[in-house]
């Protein structure tokens, strides 16, 4: 499939399984811009081997401040001319005892995880509206579909993030924009470097597939979203767990 | 002013014809429902195109969408970010630059569902 002309814009690209879908997206020959709070060394590979920003563009946003985020997706449009698709990915983990939670960490992980994503849907949807074809697509997770101890206030942003896929689908479908969410159950990433064995060893224990997932298996489901493939599917909650949900 | 008016008639017309509504000509009193056959979110596409020719969205914060029922009212909208001191919502600064009427969307909507039913 030729995606020479596609651009696709996709939040926190710089490491972990934003990484994997920026490699994802530029090996199949779309345009990608992506933005985080610094560079990584992966970022500094992409940009040298592209210094004209020619396939991809990544500039330094923190998330949380919108009006910035707003702007990095504007200033794609004008760059490019076009924006195909989205891929709301970044997000930080939220974990402890809900009541010993601090507010202000509560607060910052509804900021990235939730308002960040509405409004950087808000202005790429505009410019998809113009074009009358768009594809988007949110990272949630299985916590935002089964319920988990210690992760109320994360599962209350991606329950909040697949809630909006749904009604969006409806609102923006007649237009010819898909939306859909990818909800990851648990795979090798930063979330997940911290458990311990016995803790990983617990999950396959739990997983019909007996074992995490790969950055790689979450990447190859939002390509096929973005994609023609999936044509006729919008308004759509996949969980990519190894049936941990199911 | 003339520029402007040209700009939203132009955007105006592509909507009509990509939604093939067979409509020849378009005046200053035509109303967006019932005269010019469009939709809540065709009117939300032609915002959206205007935003991104003209770098300002008049609803984001300086005028309500219930005022919006011909044409001419859109024209006035847009003319009004360019002649208040304030502005409306300048897609290069980023700022605010009125206080807004109704900044909260649920209240948008419903001023534009509101508005549908008077015919918007």
């Amino acid at each position: 499939m030729d995606h020479k002309n596609d651009v696709i814009i996709i939040s926190g690209g710089s490491r972990g399984l934003g990484q994997t879908l920026v490699s994802t997206f530029l090996a199949q020959g779309y345009t990608v811009a992506t933005f985080s709070r610094s560079a990584t060394p992966f970022i500094e590979q992409c940009q040298a081997r592209d210094p004209q920003r020619e396939k991809f563009c990544w500039e330094a946003v923190d998330v949380i401040d919108l009006e910035r985020v707003k702007q990095f997706a504007l200033s794609v449009f004008r760059r490019y001319g076009r924006i195909d698709a989205l891929v709301n990915n970044a997000g930080i983990g939220v974990d402890g005892l809900f009541t010993l939670m601090r507010s202000e960490d509560i607060h910052r992980g509804i900021a990235v995880n939730l308002e960040s994503a509405i409004k950087l849907t808000q202005t790429c949807l505009k410019c998809m509206l113009e074009q009358q074809r768009g594809a988007i697509v949110n990272i949630t997770s299985v916590n935002g579909l089964r319920g988990h101890s210690g992760v109320s206030v994360y599962s209350a942003t991606k329950a909040a993030l697949d809630g909006m896929t749904r009604s969006l689908a409806r609102e923006v479908g007649p237009k010819g924009i898909r939306i859909n969410s990818v909800a990851p159950g648990y795979f090798d990433s930063e979330m997940t470097s911290d458990f311990t064995d016995g803790q990983k060893t617990q999950i396959a224990r739990r997983t019909p597939l007996q074992r995490l997932g790969k950055s790689e298996e979450i990447a190859s489901v939002v390509r096929f979203l973005v994609s023609p493939e999936a044509s006729f599917v919008t308004g759509q909650i996949i969980a990519v767990d190894g049936g941990y949900s199911c | 002013m003339q520029e402007l008016k040209q700009t939203i008639y132009a955007t105006l017309r592509t909507i009509i014809e990509d939604l093939e509504l067979g409509v020849s000509e378009i005046h200053d009193e035509d109303t967006f429902v019932e005269d010019l056959g469009l939709k809540s979110l065709d009117l939300a596409r032609m915002v959206a195109m205007l935003e991104l020719k003209l770098g300002v969205d008049p609803f984001a914060e300086l005028v309500s969408i219930t005022s919006i029922r011909t044409v001419g009212d859109l024209h006035a909208a847009y003319a009004q970010c360019f002649t208040s001191p304030a502005g409306g919502t300048d897609s290069s600064s980023g700022q605010p630059a009125a206080p807004a009427a109704k900044t909260d969307s649920r209240a948008n909507q419903q001023d534009l569902n509101k508005g549908l039913r008077r015919g918007i």
